[in-house]
Order: structure tokens, then C-alpha cells, then sequence
């Protein structure tokens, strides 16, 4: 399934957005200025990745602190273990679309 | 290299025995398999009900419909068995032999272990006076302390919190959210303040006793009784004045359980069990890690670090050095608190100044020390502290104006920073 996020200029650096869709998608914009998107639903319990603190292209969990790479989906840091599941962004005319995978 | 090396240390351990299944204990029997350690893992804990969250006991638990655990479970009785981690829950450890690595237990039987991980925690504090200490006042620190206050919340419209502290003050949001008349005592002259930025504390103090908090500061509490016939419990304060309430919560603090520490002959610092960085106590067979660990910072000094992240870190590092391998950099302490619907997060430590930075989401304040910032914490902005930090991390000097100057981007700290 493609969803349309919003303009590219709309999402700032370190900015994200939760897309409501189940289980949700969180589209984060890392600091190289890429796009990503992954499941938004922490491995490790229930915390939303779209609120947790973005470094470099990896998003920190706002509730135990495992850091996931935005681009892979694996955790550099625990206590999560599994990674997240990514879903594939494009960019057409300055808008973002994510391509939600699911299975 | 490395890896041979390790490899070697251990194939030598045939069974590592970790007493307390929670953050540190937990985390510590997890991180063993993830790392490869294939020989025999027991994780005692003398709590019935094993691995849990302490966190949200004094929140998601006093407030939830029905008192369900399973949500904050640790490690469940699947992954127990995945990871095969032979556990022993309710059994708890009587003694500790160090010379022969041998552990009594409760029910008997000996374990036998090349090494012990003593994560054993601590334990609420009473308070020393008559009553202060029985079946009149309730501590929260098991999931059995949760159960009990629940079950009697239904007949306690008023309840006294004793203690200024986070758990206090999580208690009391809590029983104000369900509509309970709550009496708050504190023995300081403003709770809070010794754990928190001084502002981030009136702010906090201003919401509980604006949703209906009656706060009474410097209090000191004579006994505690039995309120026959009317029953109920009643506080007798110093001063003679007599509070009558339904039930009475104490969150005066905690003391390390460090029981088995000293029968086991380990060095003690600061009330807990000296630990260098790498977990190891003054024993080599026993390593200690969270709330019952006192860490070496070198120069005579040492930190206790009372909160889940730093047990967690301490559980995963003794592991790692458990298994040979080094050991990730001491995290900048920090903690999070949820009172009513107000998050709060604080990093690092007080410094001499705090600085104010009204932001839209919520409000900061930042710690400072030479010019530095040292500590920091946010109502309802935890990003504001996860940004701070990484600032407190990289010992950038900042001008107070720019703290204060919510046009300012904070990030671009960071940018300049990496840019150096
Ligand atoms: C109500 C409450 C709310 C909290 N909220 C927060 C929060 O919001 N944020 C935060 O950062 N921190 C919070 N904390 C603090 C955090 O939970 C602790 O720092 C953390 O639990 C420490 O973990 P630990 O593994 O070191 O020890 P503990 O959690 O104390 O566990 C030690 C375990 O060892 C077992 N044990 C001890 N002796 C023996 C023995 N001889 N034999 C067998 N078993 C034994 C005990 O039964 C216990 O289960 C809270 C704590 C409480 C109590
Ligand atoms: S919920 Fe994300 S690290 Fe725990």
C-alpha cells in the first residue's frame, strides 16, 4: 500500500510523523536529511518511535533508550533486540510517499 | 583476538547464578545468551511473582482497571525458556558462600555457580517511629505492595503520602487522578527539590497541589496508630496535631539489600556493594549490578545511581564482563518520572545555576557548572533532555542567553559540536 506523508519541506530535520495505519508507521527525517520510514512501535514495549530523539539517520526509543538505525531497522543499543520492520520512501515533485509493506 | 579470548574465559564458566529477577538481574540473564554464553544461567528471586517492571507500580498499576502484570513483564515464562534460563522464583537466597560459590536457598537446596550476580536491589525504607514500620503504612515496592494498596483503595477516601521523593510524589498523582482526598507530608522543606532542578520541582509541587493536594512541609511524624474505634489510621506529628486518614503510603526511600553482601565478606561503600566498572565486587567470583551496587568513579568517590536505566546498564555490563568482553562507557545518569499527566525526565546531575527554557512542547531547565551544562530535565519534553544529553556528553560550553532563547535551535549545538 503507498500512502502520501506530506511536502518534503514539511518535515524538518529530526522531525517525524506517525502515519495511522496498524500498526502504525513513523516517516522520521534523519539528520543527513533522508527520509525513512519504519514500524513505529518499539521492539522492546510500547513506545511510539515517532516521538524519540533523532542522531544522525538512527531514532532513540523515547521510553528505554535502544537506538535504531533508520535505514536498517536494527538496534545498536538495548534493551530491544529486534529490529524494527522498515517500509521503502520515495520522493516525487518535493512530496513523500511510503510504500507499506506488510507480511 | 578478543574473541578467542573470551571464548576461553567461558568455556571455564559452567553456570552463572543471578539472585534478583529484575532490571539489572533480567537484563544481565538476556544479555549472557545474547552474547553467546551457552552454559547454565539460574535467575533466583525470592518475589512470587518473578520478573517485573518496578516503574509502573506506582503508576499504569495503582491506576489500571485491574491489576494485570503481565504487561510489565521483564522476561516471560517463553522467553525464559527460550534463552533457557532456568528460573527460581519465590525461592530466595539464604546464604552465600564465596570461597565455594555455593547458594542456600530458601527451599533447601544448594546451587553451586562459578559465578554470582548479586542484583539484589533494595528494599523500601520504614520509618523510625512507633507504627511507622507495620501492617499500619504501606511502602510500594513489589508488585505484592501494588496489590495490597489497590485492595484497599476502595474503601480510603483519604489517604496520607509520606515522603517527598519521586515515588511519593507518583503515589500522590496517582490517588489524585482517582479522586481520593490526599494528604502529602514531607519531612524536607519542599519535596522534590532534592532530586529534581528546583524549578522543574515548583512546577511539579504547583499541579499536585492544584489538583487537590493538601501539602504539609517539614513535617515530623511521631507515631503512627491504630485510629480505634474510628477507625482508619491516625499520624500523630511532632508538634502534638493529630491527621486522621484511611491508609497511609510511605515513600521514604529505599535501602540496598545488601544481606547476602555481607555474608559473603564483599567491600562496602556508601550502604552498597563497591563495584568498579566492570561489575566486580571485592570477591573475583561475584559481580553486583543496580540499585545494590555502588560504583567506582576513582579519586575515593562513588555513585548510586537509584533508577531503571542505570540497573539495566549495570546488568547488561556485568555480562558483558561476566563473558570477557569489554564493556560499553557509564551512561550520563538519567530517569524519568510520570506524575498524573505530567512526564518528567532528568539527565546528569544540579549544578550551580539552573537555567529556564520555556519551550512550546514543555518547559526545560538546564544545570550548569562552569559554563557547562551538567544536568537537565523537562516537563513533558523528553526530547528537550535526550538533546541535553548529548550536550552534557560532549562537555559543550554554552552561553546561558542562547538556553534561554527559544528561537534558538539547540540542535545546531550538536552540528557544531560534530563539527569540531
Ligand atoms: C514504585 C517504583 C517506581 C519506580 N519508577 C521509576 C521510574 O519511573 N523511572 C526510573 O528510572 N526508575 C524507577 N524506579 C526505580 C527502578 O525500578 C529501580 O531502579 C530498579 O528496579 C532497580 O533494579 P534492580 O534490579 O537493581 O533491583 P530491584 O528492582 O530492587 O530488584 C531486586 C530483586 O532482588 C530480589 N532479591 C533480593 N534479595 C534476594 C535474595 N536474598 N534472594 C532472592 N531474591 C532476592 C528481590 O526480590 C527483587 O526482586 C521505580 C521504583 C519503584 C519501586
Ligand atoms: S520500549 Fe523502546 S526501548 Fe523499551
Amino acid at each position: 500500500m503507498r500512502m502520501k506523508v506530506c511536502a518534503l519541506d514539511d518535515l524538518d530535520i529530526g522531525g517525524a510523523i506517525k502515519l495511522d495505519v496498524q500498526p502504525p508507521v513513523a516517516v522520521i527525517r534523519g539528520e543527513s536529511g533522508d527520509v525513512f520510514a519504519i514500524d513505529d512501535t518499539c521492539t522492546h514495549a510500547d513506545a511510539s518511535l515517532s516521538e524519540g530523539f533523532v542522531e544522525g539517520d538512527a531514532v532513540e526509543c523515547p521510553l528505554h533508550m535502544a537506538f535504531f538505525c533508520l535505514k536498517s531497522g536494527q538496534p545498536s543499543c538495548p534493551p530491544a533486540t529486534v529490529p524494527v520492520k522498515t517500509h521503502r520512501v520515495e520522493l516525487i515533485d518535493g512530496d513523500i510517499y511510503v510504500e507499506i509493506s506488510r507480511g | 583476538m578478543a574473541i578467542s579470548m573470551s571464548r576461553s574465559v567461558v568455556a571455564d564458566i559452567a553456570h552463572v547464578a543471578i539472585v534478583g529477577a529484575s532490571a539489572a538481574g533480567a537484563a544481565a540473564a538476556r544479555v549472557l545468551r545474547q552474547e553467546g554464553y551457552r552454559g547454565r544461567i539460574s535467575l533466583i528471586d525470592r518475589d512470587p511473582d518473578g520478573c517485573y517492571e518496578r516503574p509502573p507500580l506506582s503508576k499504569q498499576m495503582l491506576l489500571a482497571e485491574s491489576f494485570d502484570l503481565s504487561a510489565a513483564q521483564l522476561l516471560n515464562a517463553d522467553e525464559c525458556q527460550t534463552l533457557d534460563i532456568a528460573t527460581y522464583f519465590g525461592i530466595g537466597v539464604d546464604d552465600l558462600q564465596a570461597a565455594t560459590g555455593e547458594l542456600i536457598l530458601t527451599d533447601g537446596r544448594t546451587l553451586h555457580a562459578d559465578v554470582i550476580l548479586l542484583a539484589t536491589g533494595g528494599k523500601a525504607s520504614c520509618l523510625p517511629v512507633p507504627g511507622g514500620d507495620g501492617g499500619l503504612v504501606h511502602v510500594l515496592r513489589s508488585a505484592a505492595d501494588a496489590r495490597r494498596i489497590r485492595e484497599k483503595l476502595e474503601d480510603s477516601g483519604r489517604i496520607a503520602v509520606i515522603g517527598g521523593g519521586l515515588i511519593g510524589a507518583e503515589a500522590v498523582a496517582s490517588f489524585l487522578k482517582l479522586g481520593k482526598e490526599v494528604c502529602w507530608l514531607d519531612g524536607a522543606a519542599q519535596p522534590l527539590a532534592h532530586v529534581l532542578p528546583q524549578p522543574i520541582a515548583e512546577y511539579l509541587i504547583a499541579h499536585h497541589v492544584s489538583a487537590g493536594a493538601s501539602l504539609r512541609t517539614d513535617v515530623r511524624i511521631g507515631a503512627i496508630r491504630d485510629n480505634s474505634p474510628q477507625g482508619g489510621v491516625c499520624l500523630e506529628l511532632g508538634d502534638g496535631e493529630r491527621i486522621a486518614v484511611d491508609m497511609v503510603v510511605l515513600g521514604v526511600g529505599m535501602v540496598p539489600d545488601t544481606r547476602l553482601a555481607r555474608s559473603a565478606g564483599l567491600a562496602l561503600a556508601a550502604g552498597a556493594i563497591a563495584v568498579d566498572k566492570k561489575q566486580r565486587t571485592s570477591h573475583p567470583r561475584i559481580y553486583a549490578a543496580g540499585d545494590v551496587a555502588s560504583l567506582y568513579l576513582g579519586a575515593g568517590t562513588y555513585s548510586r545511581n537509584q533508577h531503571w536505566k542505570s540497573a539495566e546498564h549495570q546488568g547488561m555490563a556485568a555480562a558483558r564482563a561476566i563473558l570477557g568482553l569489554p564493556v560499553p562507557e557509564t551512561p550520563i545518569p538519567w530517569f524519568w518520572s510520570d506524575q498524573g499527566d505530567l512526564h518528567v525526565e532528568m539527565a546528569g546531575k544540579k549544578g550551580d545555576e539552573t537555567i529556564l527554557r520555556n519551550e512550546a512542547k514543555g518547559l526545560v531547565a538546564y544545570e550548569m557548572k562552569d559554563g557547562r551544562i551538567v544536568g537537565a530535565a523537562s516537563i513533558n519534553n523528553p526530547n528537550a533532555v535526550r538533546l541535553a544529553m548529548r550536550l552534557i556528553r560532549a562537555d559543550a560550553h554554552i552561553s546561558p542567553t542562547l538556553l534561554r532563547d527559544t528561537g534558538f535551535d539547540m540542535r545546531s549545538l550538536l552540528r557544531q559540536d560534530k563539527g569540531k
